[in-house]
């Protein structure tokens, strides 16, 4: 028992000792321990701002995108109606063109007013499906000189009357 | 005694590792009673080497029994301190932001999605009014060349207007208008000799 006792009563010292120290280190630095507590809240603090400050900016330019974007998808989706209704209107001028040339020209064969709907239709659609702009006005150039002068020589043969449209027939054998 | 530094007292002082150095002082003494129930064996003493051994098993014990309480301690200091941080203010603002990031990312990629689909349905609509148009012009043909198959019936010769209507039903099938123009411009041309 006294073995144990002379064992103890130095390692209970020692650990005393050393709390002792520890509280002594502590009382030593209690002010710059509550200033770096302090600075460490102020920093948090600041930073939960600064992100606050950031989200709430970010959230306005996501209302702000939103907007925008709905806006965009209801113009273009406008523009493609329009473009569907053109094209509509487009296919039915065509049609009305054909049956012009056939009032307008008795004789003419029926292979010939086919085949010029026919090409007036592959130029429409050259032109539709074309990706680049300026080969896209160019194509709408042909298209658009192709019916003006069919129709012009529609409107003559039906004044003064005629065989062939041979304006239009040689603007086809070229294009 | 000597100064113990700042670092030490900051960190090293919490529980976890003031258990440490306790099972570290445990193991030291454990190991002190096996060398010292050697030398008392190799002494020739009766019953104390036995006694002491058994001690110093003991002391081992609680050093790693101390050392699991610590590790299990420290474990859950960090756990817990993980589980703080998680909630506290930063961490939650920084997740808000990330968030609303992530949320500009998808909106920009489901315009794009969007705009992608308004032009497929819109254009496979053009295709739509563009193949019943075709298909009403090669009605409008086909019956133009039937018509003048069976006006020509009696003029051509027998085997042409076979092949005339053999050509037809070939266009018809394949739904090939251009081949229909070239027929009733063949027709048209023997019909204008």
């Amino acid at each position: 028992m006294s073995i144990l006792k002379k064992l103890a009563l130095p390692l209970l010292r020692l650990w005393h000792s050393m709390k002792e120290e520890n509280l002594n280190w502590r009382l030593d630095h209690h002010g710059q321990q509550i200033r770096l507590r302090h600075a460490h809240q102020l920093a948090e603090q600041a930073l939960a701002a600064e992100l606050a400050k950031k989200t709430t900016q970010l959230e306005h330019e996501l209302a702000l995108m939103k907007a925008q974007q709905d806006t965009e998808l209801n113009l273009l989706k406008t523009r493609c109606q329009q473009d569907i209704k053109d094209y509509q209107q487009y296919l039915k001028a065509l049609e009305q063109l054909k049956a012009s040339i056939q009032n307008s020209y008795r004789q003419l064969p029926e292979a010939v007013a086919f085949t010029i709907h026919h090409h007036a239709k592959q130029l429409l659609n050259q032109m539709w499906e074309c990706g680049d702009y300026q080969q896209k006005m160019l194509y709408e150039m042909q298209l658009l000189n192709f019916m003006t002068t069919l129709h012009e020589e529609a409107q003559l043969a039906q004044r003064e009357g005629g065989v062939l449209p041979e304006k239009t027939l040689g603007l086809l054998q070229r294009q | 005694m000597p100064k113990i530094g700042y670092n030490s007292h900051f960190i090293v002082d919490s529980p976890p590792f003031v258990l440490i150095r306790i099972c570290l002082l445990l193991i030291s003494c454990a190991f002190a009673a096996f060398i010292a129930s050697d030398v008392l064996l190799r002494l020739g003493l009766p019953w104390l080497p036995e006694t002491i051994t058994q001690l110093g098993l003991f002391i081992l014990l609680l050093a790693f029994g101390a050392l699991i309480v610590s590790g299990l301690a420290l474990i859950g200091r960090q756990v817990a301190q993980a589980v703080k941080d998680y909630f506290s203010g930063p961490q939650t603002r920084l997740r808000k932001l990330l968030f609303a990031q992530n949320r500009q990312l998808e909106l920009a990629r489901r315009f794009q999605a969007k705009k992608w689909q308004l032009g497929f349905v819109y254009e496979n609509r053009r295709r739509r009014l563009l193949a019943a148009d075709n298909q009403k012009s090669f009605d409008a043909l086909a019956k133009a060349v039937r018509k003048d198959l069976r006006l020509l019936k009696k003029r051509s010769p027998k085997d042409i207007h076979q092949q005339w209507r053999r050509e037809l039903s070939h266009c018809q099938r394949r739904q090939d208008s251009g081949a229909l123009l070239n027929l009733q411009q063949k027709i048209a041309a023997w019909n204008s000799r």
